[in-house]
């Protein structure tokens, strides 16, 4: 059993329950979720608890891995790491900043939003993540002055690069202008042209809109494709490319393209 | 000519001290002639956060600091700190009017409050370092934790991780 426990409960939440269901068989994961970052630590000490077979794994995904006033995610991951060792239990973590950085480092992300109509800062800020996220030379805790220049011109009180991040990537695809492609941290729903199949978003959708956006003005590389098609080129065209999770999840994976 | 000597600093006639801490390497490296260790400590970003055991040199490296910036003796006539603001009860209020400096803060659960947590993390024209035994909400990723070590006779930094991530 993969016992994954997710910390997001919002858009991230979204994504993995997507991913999972895709790579994975469905009797072969169980997805937890913790009620913020301070009771991460009680839901692995009940899923080690449940782990009773060798091939057992414990996935935990945070949804920001900075510190903040009653968590240090550092230590968490060494309490678990000694935990699953003693147990010979695999055990994996997010090796990515936070939620936003997946969709901040996809390649069609920037490309959709290098074409739209928007204000120069805001393409520069993107490319410039982009560019930070994907080559890991880091961004935030260093001196950027684009990062400042948008800040300050975009009116966003962040105090934090998760903060940062979720703006950032609600501006940058609400720029977009059309379709679903929106990403809004309470939830994966405004956003799901990136990760759904077209054929499943337009059952609900007005023709007209579908006349006008989607045969129109769409240009995501992957319309009309499956669900899991989209959601794999997220994962090979983006920074879990070479994340450890990613790794692990295709590694595992016996996923049905049909989806 | 002697009278105007005495009045200026012996740094500026000179000028021959060196900096404490290098803002263009992120480094600390100096050696008081005093002290048994040099003080080679190399930062990765804006922030680090030393949370290790007592005794491994984190109050050692602010009296240092201290003295040098005090310029107390001649052991601390070598170096220059004015690009360090070491924070106590005592200058507080004078932490918002910093720019383009090393912010050390000692002891930082007695030290920091909510507001300065707030400020630092948004604070984006200085850099910190925090001896830090508990979380306080300043927002950094496991990458910026470190524990001082000892290491061919210097004190150095040694990060918790390196995932690349995470920077």
């Amino acid at each position: 059993m993969i016992y994954v426990i997710i910390e997001d409960s919002k858009s991230g939440k979204d994504f993995w329950k997507l991913a999972c269901e895709i790579f994975w068989k469905n009797d072969s994961f169980d997805i937890r979720t913790s009620k913020g970052n301070q009771s991460l630590k009680a839901v692995f000490d009940e899923t080690i608890e449940d782990c009773v077979n060798l091939e057992d794994s414990i996935v935990l995904i945070f949804d920001n891995i900075s510190n903040t006033s009653s968590f240090n995610p550092g230590n968490l991951i060494m309490y678990c790491k000694e935990l699953c060792r003693n147990k010979n239990i695999h055990f994996v973590y997010s090796d990515f900043y936070c939620f936003e950085s997946i969709f901040l480092s996809y390649s069609e992300m920037l490309n959709m939003t290098l074409e739209c109509k928007c204000r120069a800062i805001i393409k520069e800020a993107i490319k410039y993540v982009n560019k930070a996220i994907t080559q890991e030379i880091g961004y935030w805790d260093s001196t950027d002055d684009i990062i400042d220049k948008f800040l300050i011109e975009c009116k966003i009180e962040a105090s934090n690069r998760e903060h940062f991040e979720a703006a950032l990537l609600s501006i940058g695809t609400k720029a977009i202008g059309y379709g679903h492609f929106h990403i809004k941290k309470k939830s994966l729903k405004n956003g799901e042209c990136w990760v759904k199949s077209c054929e499943e978003i337009k059952t609900e959708m007005d023709p007209f809109l579908i006349d006008k956006d989607c045969n129109s003005k769409c240009k995501y590389s992957t319309r009309m494709q499956s669900t899991a098609n989209k959601v794999e080129d997220i994962f090979n065209k983006s920074i879990l490319k070479d994340s450890s999770l990613a790794d692990f999840i295709q590694r595992k994976g016996e996923y049905d393209k049909s989806i | 000519m002697t009278k105007c000597m005495h009045l200026m600093s012996p740094r500026k006639v000179y000028n021959m001290t060196k900096n404490c801490y290098d803002w263009e390497k992120n480094e600390i490296d100096f050696k008081l002639p005093n002290r048994t260790h040099k003080f080679l400590l190399k930062f990765k970003g804006r922030k680090t956060i030393v949370s290790g055991k007592s005794a491994t040199g984190k109050t050692m490296l602010c009296n240092s600091l201290k003295e040098i910036s005090n310029y107390q003796g001649v052991a601390a006539k070598d170096y220059d700190a004015s690009n360090i603001f070491i924070l106590n009860s005592d200058n507080k209020d004078k932490l918002k009017e910093q720019k383009q400096k090393l912010i050390v803060i000692d002891r930082g659960e007695l030290q920091i409050d909510k507001d300065t947590v707030d400020f630092i993390n948004r604070d984006r024209k200085n850099r910190y370092l925090l001896f830090l035994r508990e979380p306080k909400g300043i927002n950094l990723s496991p990458n910026y934790f470190a524990d001082m070590e000892e290491k061919r006779g210097s004190i150095v930094l040694k990060y918790r991780f390196d995932e690349p991530g995470w920077n």
